[in-house]
């Protein structure tokens, strides 16, 4: 059977890479004793996989992930024994069953909501806003990507956002996974703060959505 | 708990993990490690290991230690491993002091600060890490002012000389920690709670087995700067003796291990099949400090490696010895062991092979080095030299384990030798070329064998990685001055120009300025102290990294401290010269080194007294213990 789950990763956990986070799933499972399906093959591992990888830094408040049994169980009690076998500031909060051949969620997900809160004194975060407000009303805004050995590249920072909205001190940004490579939050961030200001914010991606050509959007 | 201690907390995931390289190595809380309340403790410390998490975490003494102490309620203990160096420029920006990984308190606010002392190329870390933590390095500089700063200790294998380290600790403690640290912490807040000045603690310390306090041991010079003899104070021991566990299969051993978030050099479960070796090459320390041999019942390591299995998730479990294909039950055991497990998709490992028939096909049963690479460790190239050592291996032994290893499928042999050994002419590292040669013979009448079946083979490869000896304290070979650089360099040119027509063999030398510097520390005295000091504020640091090796600051660190480092690392010892760790007792006899070293001259063998008589090394009697070796049949 398949179990889908959502998961909450914050503290110091959110300097985890995703695949960090992906061998210490792996390990849970191990010690949680789940009845897990392993692939077949040389090399077998256990079928589980995630949603669209998170950045290093981040907070997670609904991760997604898909888990598939060899035996039946309830998805609570999966949740209770992957909760025992899990480290302080990572913690499954839901679980249910799915159909074996639901489509995974990495082909599915094409929306991630963000919310970053600003740290900043009230003449910082006013600069900021301005900022957001005139990013918001332009038709481009173009930054230069450095990429690791490889040339700047040029990118479009506006049409990476589909739509931001501010709560106070907190910002959140819908960015849409494009298949030509989507925008990082941080970029926004960064292209948000005056120079110098270091990372003056609490980001967290808070959820994974498919959303259709309509706008609908629900949680897979 | 003497002091308060803030968290650093909130400045390291806002100032410090955002901007790093591998946050994931700096996190604390990983699974298995225990939550202790700092408010409640009596006593707390932190333990520095000096090189990376990914090092620290793979080192088996660091877990014990930390199982040990946290056992005990009323204390506690925290991990401290070296930040990588674009951590430390950001730390000492922000002026955030070295912290715990466990809850980020300050390395300065804890009771007492132990520091493993695992190799000489790390004592640069050591003092970098102090400062980092904001601790005076002398321990002179630190006794002024009573209680305010920490207690600073070590224990580890180089604790056996413990000379230019001897100006920066309060205490040392010489052998196996399990029983001596917790005493240790007894002791502590015993003498805290009466009011006793650390002055009077440390000469209570002293009489405790196992504690070195150096500032009792005032080392006088001849007028020519030889070592005279130790002035040592009337109530401190004029030898400290090596502390042991005598009953491996009772001694605590950390079951629920550690699981680090990042990825380290050994990531996987562990078992300690034995403690000690007394095979007795003569140029190994470990050899000799960890003797005599003791071995666990298999039964008791069957049902540690079912619980650390367990407990970890991990999918490999490392047998854990100095030579682990000496372990009596040790085939028998492995059966048992991937019975047990290999269902689950456990495999198991060998962290080294003795080089013979036998061993390899251990290494093969296992199937865990998948057909990558296979290391064995001749030492020598030619059996004179090989008896010399008192390395057990004779040319069929070696010739036997290369047949096993490619009917197994191996095609790739890494070979470990040394070269600058005592007694060792060129003939000697011709042999060494000698030796791969007929190797890749072995290969190459093997894969013709082949072809008539028409498997497909690749072609033999080994690499022949070679080391440049560094006389230890406490072997057989203590004496003995190790080769000038200029030596070492024609030796390793000759090397060069022996490989240079073999096909199939590639030939790496170790670093001959890091050799040399490990040679002046491992049998120095303390007036290295000053070097280090210099060294230190030069900006050495993280040695054993090629990329921060900096020779040129270490000749610099001698020069101010008019120190000939050359006169430390070739000097050749009297058999009546006062040693500079002579009041350190690891329990073999000095009488017995030196026979060692006479029959190393006439390259004459001593057998190992698993498989003999007594051959009187002296441990047994001297610290009232035995070998202990398991019964040879595994309960079914
Ligand atoms: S086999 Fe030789 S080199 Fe290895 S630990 Fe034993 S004495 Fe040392
Ligand atoms: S004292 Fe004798 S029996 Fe004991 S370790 Fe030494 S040589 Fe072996």
């Amino acid at each position: 059977m398949s179990i889908r789950f959502v998961y909450q990763v914050d503290g110091v956990l959110k300097f985890l890479s995703h695949l960090d986070l992906l061998k210490l799933f792996n390990r849970a499972l191990l010690r949680a004793s789940l009845p897990v399906a392993y692939s077949e093959g040389f090399n077998p591992h256990p079928k589980i996989s995630f949603g669209p990888p998170r950045g290093v830094g981040q907070e997670g408040r609904r991760e997604l992930g898909d888990l598939q049994l060899k035996e039946p169980l309830q998805p609570e009690v999966v949740m209770q024994r992957l909760n025992l076998a899990l480290p302080k500031n990572l913690r499954v909060v839901a679980a249910k069953e799915i159909a074996d051949d639901a489509p995974a969620l990495m082909a599915e997900i094409n929306l991630a909501v963000y919310e970053a809160e600003f740290i900043l004194e009230p003449a910082l975060l006013a600069a900021v806003k301005d900022k957001a407000a005139a990013f918001w009303a332009a038709d481009r805004v173009e930054i230069l990507r450095k990429r690791p050995k490889k040339r700047d590249k040029m990118i479009d920072l506006r049409a990476g956002v589909q739509y931001l909205e501010w709560q106070d001190n907190t910002l959140c940004l819908e960015i849409p996974f494009a298949e030509t490579g989507s925008v990082k939050p941080a970029e926004v961030l960064q292209y948000l703060l005056p120079p110098g200001c270091g990372a003056a914010y609490r980001l967290a991606r808070v959820g994974l959505f498919v959303q259709s050509a309509d706008n609908q959007r629900r949680e897979p | 708990m003497y002091k308060t201690a803030k968290s650093w907390a909130a400045e390291v995931e806002s100032q410090l993990l955002p901007y790093v390289d591998k946050p994931a190595q700096y996190l604390g809380g990983e699974y298995n490690t225990v939550e202790k309340d700092w408010q409640q403790a009596a006593a707390t410390m932190a333990l520095l290991f000096p090189d990376l998490y990914e090092i620290g975490m793979s080192h088996l003494g660091m877990r014990i230690l930390y199982e040990v102490v946290n056992k005990r309620p009323e204390y506690l203990l925290e991990r401290v491993f070296a930040p990588a160096t674009d951590m430390e420029k950001l730390m000492r920006e922000k002026h955030i002091p070295l912290f715990s990984w466990d809850n980020y308190h300050a390395v300065r606010d804890f009771d007492i600060v132990g520091v493993t002392l695992q190799y000489e190329m790390s004592f640069s870390n050591i003092l970098n890490m102090l400062d980092l933590a904001g601790l005076p390095l002398l321990a002179a500089d630190r006794a002024g002012d009573g209680w305010q700063w920490p207690l600073v200790v070590a224990g580890g294998p180089c604790a056996y000389n413990p000379e230019p380290l001897a100006d920066f600790f309060d205490l040392f403690i010489i052998g196996e920690g399990e029983d001596v640290e917790p005493e240790l912490l007894d002791l502590y807040t015993e003498c805290r709670r009466a009011g006793l000045s650390r002055e009077q603690f440390l000469h209570r310390a002293a009489a405790l087995p196992g504690i070195y306090v150096p500032q009792l041991y005032q080392p006088v010079y001849t007028e020519d700067g030889r070592l005279k003899a130790m002035q040592i104070e009337p109530d401190a021991p004029a030898r400290v003796q090596k502390r042991l566990v005598q009953d491996m299969n009772t001694a605590l051993f950390p079951e629920c291990q550690i699981v680090p978030f990042a990825q380290i050099v050994h990531d996987r479960a562990v078992i300690e099949v034995m403690r000690g070796c007394n095979r007795g090459c003569r140029f190994c320390q470990a050899g000799i400090i960890y003797r005599p041999v003791r071995e666990k019942s298999p039964e008791v390591l069957r049902a540690q490696a079912a619980k650390a299995l367990t407990a970890t998730g991990y999918d490999e479990l490392g047998m854990i010895s100095l030579s682990t294909a000496d372990y009596s039950c040790v085939s028998p055991l492995i059966d048992q062991l991937l019975a047990d497990h290999s269902a689950d998709g456990v495999s198991v490992s060998l962290p080294s092979l003795r080089v013979d028939a036998v061993s390899v096909g251990l290494a093969d049963k296992l199937q865990t080095v998948r057909k990558g690479g296979l290391t064995l460790a001749p030492e020598a190239g030619t059996q004179r030299l090989r008896d010399i050592i008192n390395k057990g291996v004779n040319e069929e032994d070696i010739f036997a384990a290369v047949q096993a290893a490619l009917t197994a499928g191996w095609n790739t042999i890494k070979l470990y030798f040394m070269a600058g050994l005592p007694y060792e002419t060129d003939d000697d590292l011709r042999g060494i070329a000698q030796l791969a040669r007929q190797i890749l013979a072995l290969g190459r009448s093997r894969a013709a064998a082949a072809d008539m079946d028409a498997k497909p083979r690749r072609p033999l490869n080994i690499t022949v990685s070679v080391a440049f000896f560094v006389p230890k304290a406490h072997t057989p070979f203590q004496w003995f001055g190790q080769n000038s650089r200029t030596e070492l360099q024609r030796k390793r040119e000759l090397l060069f120009a022996e490989f240079k027509d073999i096909r199939g063999a590639r030939l790496n030398c170790h670093d001959i300025e890091l050799s040399f510097l490990e040679g002046v520390f491992s049998r120095g005295d303390r007036r290295l102290g000053q070097v280090l000091l210099a060294a230190h504020k030069l900006g050495c640091k993280f040695d054993s990294w090629h990329e921060h090796f900096a020779y040129d600051k270490w000749l610099q660190a001698f020069d101010q401290a008019g120190i000939d480092p050359a006169e430390y690392a070739e000097r050749q010892f009297a058999q009546e010269d006062c040693l500079p760790w002579e009041h350190i007792d690891c329990g073999v006899s000095k009488k017995w080194l030196w026979q060692e070293w006479e029959k190393a001259a006439r390259a004459e063998k001593t057998l190992d007294c698993r498989q003999g008589p007594c051959n009187g090394c002296g441990i047994c009697p001297a610290l009232g213990c035995e070998n202990r070796y398991c019964e040879s049949e595994v309960a079914e």
